[in-house]
């Protein structure tokens, strides 16, 4: 331990106190720039989706706000923000797009995903050999949302892609991350496919969550459901 | 193969990076964007390892501030470290961590005779977790602050006392020299030859306000042709040591970044071997 003063220079990184007087030197706003500058950054290249939808002045805006009120708990920037889409979702300007919190959540499971342990997924091929009490996990990497109400899977995946989205079908859509072969990929998927993987997180064996999935859809497709998850690496063994 | 001259490597320089290859190159990168716990980004990171010698810089460990590194932190970086056996390992003279919150960047601290002792205490336990010497890289500076210890003498007996080796940065030498009026010729010549383990080199910038009267350590144009001279009298006076290109922001084409790493290493090529 030594007797330098680290809280007055940390509270006036963030403008409060005067650092027994360092704020005064002009370099002092090199470390608070660059503190500030380092949060919003990553903040922004986390959520490509919300740049694309609110442009990057009102997104760097919310940034600013969130890092002020959420600052950074460890060093690993590449994954921080897990509650900015929520937070900007409900900031000025954002009104209109009450499935803004929902897009941007996606823009964080990207992530998520991406960085997720590695597994083996069960293959496609073995699907048809699975008793009714087989105990199935989702892959550590799958990430999933459905939506009754937006078009999540047109809204993100354009937004995504840098294009705004257009000539939009207003209909309740679902979103699978995982990652199949090394990189993330993302699918459309029904509601069925949502309620499955909710059911296997909460630790329902086959049978439970086929009984999830009947209770929630009427007449879902169970063959091509499990051909689509599998497909995507989304199903490990337990 | 011994280390010449290596390049800070940006993921879009991924398929170049691991073609390449030109004698002594080396890459360097951030542990910090590499501790995921799987994913296509360790996948990245251990081909370029299968392909060329790596360097893990990090920036996180705060090893000048109140505390000591965050254990968890510390084990994942461990484990990277030995699964990667990276050529080098290093870390900053500064603190970013104070009551659970990071503050991405490099900040100072007073340079006291305590805090030589809670430093060489912390970069103990860093070498004690790796099972391995790990080389300390002292910022550029931007503040006037009241120290007790001349820079080079706190280097070379934090060196010396816990047995860490340094990595000089001379365009933070160069910065700091600028911004706070000291020289940076004789700064270099302070430091213990012995110690050094590696050389890095970037490229500053001068303050959008303020203009040359404050230079920023930006790492986002080309090293400054003074920082050159620096450089090839420090390698003339210590021997080649493995020298790092940095570039973090503005990162141009991988074909540029090659061209001044080959300055480098004709800089190296052209110093006498010195083991």
């Amino acid at each position: 331990m030594n007797s330098f003063d680290y809280a007055g220079f940390a509270a006036a990184l963030w403008g409060r106190g005067d650092a027994g007087g360092l704020v005064a030197q002009p370099g002092f706003a090199v470390y608070r720039n660059t503190v500030i500058s380092g949060c919003v950054d990553a903040l922004i290249a986390n959520h490509p989706s919300l740049v694309t939808l609110m442009g990057e002045a009102w997104l760097a805006g919310c940034a600013r706000d969130y890092v002020r009120a959420y600052p950074p708990q460890d060093a690993y920037l590449v994954r921080y923000g897990a509650g900015f889409a929520a937070f900007a979702s409900g900031m000025p300007g954002a009104e209109a797009w009450p499935w803004l919190g929902q897009v941007g959540a996606l823009d964080y499971g990207w992530l998520e995903c991406h960085l997720a342990a590695d597994a083996d997924p069960v293959p496609a091929a073995s699907l048809a050999a699975l008793a009714a009490d087989t105990a199935l996990a989702p892959h550590p990497a799958a990430r999933w949302v459905w939506s009754g109400q937006w078009p999540l899977w047109q809204l993100w995946s354009s937004a995504r892609s840098g294009c705004p989205p257009e000539n939009l079908q207003w209909q309740g859509e679902g979103v699978l991350l995982s990652r199949p072969a090394g990189e993330v990929l993302a699918c459309p998927v029904p509601q069925e496919a949502c309620v499955f993987l909710d059911a296997l997180a909460a630790g329902q064996a086959l049978d439970g969550a086929v009984d999830a999935v009947c209770a929630a859809v009427a007449s879902p497709d169970f063959s091509g459901l499990m051909q689509q998850l599998a497909g995507a690496g989304a199903l490990v063994p337990r | 193969m011994r280390l010449g001259a290596g390049l800070g490597i940006k993921p879009q320089h991924f398929d170049d990076a691991l073609a390449a290859r030109e004698t002594g190159l080396w890459y360097e990168v951030h542990p910090e964007n590499y501790l995921a716990a799987g994913g296509p980004r360790r996948a990245w990171l251990r081909r370029l390892r299968e392909a060329h010698p790596l360097s893990l810089h990090g920036v996180s460990l705060s090893l000048a501030g109140p505390d000591a590194p965050d254990a968890a932190h510390l084990s994942q970086l461990a484990a990277l470290v030995f699964e990667l056996a990276p050529a080098l390992v290093s870390e900053h003279l500064a603190w970013s961590r104070l009551d659970g919150v990071y503050l991405p960047d490099l900040l100072p601290a007073v340079r006291t005779r305590q805090l030589l002792a809670s430093v060489c205490a912390n970069i103990g336990r860093v070498q004690d977790a790796l099972g391995r010497a790990i080389a300390i890289e002292h910022p550029a500076h931007y503040l006037a602050l009241p120290h007790e210890m001349d820079e080079a003498e706190f280097l070379n007996e934090m060196a010396r006392v816990s047995g860490c080796r340094l990595l000089i940065d001379v365009n933070n030498v160069y910065v700091g020299a600028r911004n706070l009026g000291y020289d940076a010729e004789a700064w270099l010549a302070a430091i213990d030859a012995d110690a050094v383990a590696e050389i890095h080199l970037a490229g500053h910038s001068a303050d959008p306000l303020l203009g040359d009267a404050l230079l920023v350590d930006s790492h986002d144009c080309a090293v400054a042709e003074p920082v050159w001279a620096l450089y090839r009298r420090l390698i003339a006076r210590i021997g080649a040591r493995p020298t790092l290109i940095e570039r973090d922001g503005k990162v141009p084409g991988f074909a540029e970044l090659q061209a001044e790493r080959a300055r480098a290493q004709a800089v190296l090529d052209g110093a006498e071997v010195c083991v």
